[in-house]
């Protein structure tokens, strides 16, 4: 007979969880659609291996774990990019924008130029503030190949966001406001 | 590439991998760079506004917009595949399967061929029957549970409480005084500008919500429940017990409130909202 408890444990975790888990999800894939199907799907897998959860306080992180395996399942048909080698010390910009000049559908566009790798890193390390140890363990990868995955796909981000077209834009929509 | 082009491109690999506020530089790994950002001023200006660029990408990262049914949708959908698996069905799950079917069958009255407004009733009348019983699944969840929270469950869900609320500005305290059951806590500075809101949900239970702005615009929500949680000290800790998704939170216990004070920012932020004397007074 199902314990009860476990399906008011997975309800709770909806409730609890279910914005950060679609964030996430629109983080790495770009769309509200794919977002939606892959924070059910998140929720689906979760449901199934409930008993795999120990306490509830690790509870978002492992839903993040669950969400991570599954996108990057969703992308390994698909062939990889080469990300960029990546810059120097002037990859970082001299100029910082406003507080609140980095929009998020720019973010968004930036990501979406990422491969799945470098996407899965950046979204551990601004999303879930993971240090590159934790982001090496959780993902399998050496610690050397995360070291460089993340400075690469983080000078890419930057030179999306921050190029003189992306300036402009961000000195626009201060103007807006 | 060069030897030295080699060491500059893993001493910035390195510097990349430092998260903001976090003691990255402490790792052993990290000795190397740490040297380099003490000899070089150039290589320090670089790493501090890396910090602070990744500071406001981590805070871009979270401003998603997340559609008001996306709950719904999710449990309707574990809903659908108990049913499909008998050994999976609860009590929870026959409610939500019930309201389910019941909206099927409903709607399944509607005759394709049927007046357009009896189809249309028909539809309505699903759609109503699965939010009733929806709601009712969650006020359910919502209601307090038996289990206790321990501190770091607290924390954690109070950053969460904190970053997905959208309230409606309360009453300034200045104007109206705010319940006595659920005092302000003097341990926290206070500001003219605070507000205070009564708040559901906050780790299964109701109560009320300070919101304070200092001065320089730091934002911070203090929150009072009647909840005893076993492993939280009796003040307001000097450091925040927790940094998280750009936010700083302690808790504490008075009593019977539990006291949860959430600050958005760093630790600096943080201390602007202390008002416990910092060092002994001789």
């Amino acid at each position: 007979m199902a314990d009860p408890r476990a399906n008011l444990d997975i309800a709770e975790l909806v409730v609890q969880h279910h914005r950060a888990v679609y964030r996430y999800a629109y983080r790495l894939t770009g769309a509200a659609c794919d977002a939606d199907d892959l924070t059910q799907q998140v929720f689906l897998a979760a449901q199934q291996k409930l008993g795999q959860l120990r306490e509830q306080s690790a509870a978002r992180g492992w839903l993040f774990a669950i969400l991570r395996n599954l996108f990057l399942k969703s992308r390994r048909r698909r062939m990889l990019s080469p990300d960029d080698l990546g810059a120097g010390l002037e990859s970082i910009p001299a100029k910082i924008p406003h507080d609140d000049g980095i929009d998020r559908e720019e973010l968004q566009r930036a990501l979406d130029g990422l491969s799945p790798e470098a996407r899965l890193a950046v979204a551990m390390y601004y999303f879930e503030e993971c240090s590159y140890r934790e982001i090496a363990a959780q993902m399998e990868w050496p610690i050397g190949t995360v070291m460089s995955r993340l400075a690469r796909a983080k000078a890419q981000l930057r030179n999306r966001l921050l190029d003189g077209d992306a300036w402009a834009g961000i000195e626009r929509s201060r103007q807006k406001v | 590439m060069t030897s030295r082009q080699s060491q500059e491109r893993r001493l910035l690999d390195r510097m990349e991998a430092c998260r903001p506020h976090g003691a990255d530089l402490d790792d052993p790994a990290m000795a190397e760079l740490a040297a380099r950002l003490t000899e070089s001023r150039q290589w320090q200006d670089a790493f501090d506004r890396l910090q602070k660029l990744d500071v406001m990408l981590a805070g871009a990262f979270h401003d998603v917009p997340v559609p008001a049914d996306e709950a719904e949708r999710i449990l309707a959908r574990l809903a659908e595949t108990a049913a499909q698996d008998p050994a999976q069905q609860s009590p929870l799950g026959q409610v939500v399967q019930a309201v389910v079917t019941e909206a099927g069958v409903v709607a399944a009255d509607a005759q394709p061929h049927a007046a357009t407004r009896r189809f249309r009733r028909g539809l309505w009348g699903a759609v109503a029957a699965v939010g009733v019983g929806l709601a009712a699944a969650l006020a359910l969840l919502l209601s307090p549970r038996p289990e206790p929270y321990t501190a770091n469950a607290v924390l954690e869900n109070a950053v969460s409480f904190f970053n997905n609320e959208t309230p409606v500005p309360g009453q300034l305290i200045a104007e109206a005084a705010p319940p006595s059951s659920w005092p302000y806590s003097p341990a926290v500075q206070a500001y003219s500008s605070a507000r205070w809101r009564k708040v559901d949900g906050f780790l299964g239970t109701s109560g009320v919500a300070y919101d304070l702005t200092t001065p320089a615009g730091v934002h911070a929500t203090l929150y009072v429940v009647k909840r005893t949680v076993a492993d939280l000290g009796d003040a307001l800790p000097l450091r925040p017990a927790l940094e998280s998704a750009n936010c700083c939170v302690s808790a504490w216990q008075d009593r019977s409130l539990l006291y949860v004070l959430v600050v958005r920012g760093d630790a600096a932020a943080y201390e602007s909202f202390l008002d416990v004397p910092r060092w002994p007074v001789t």
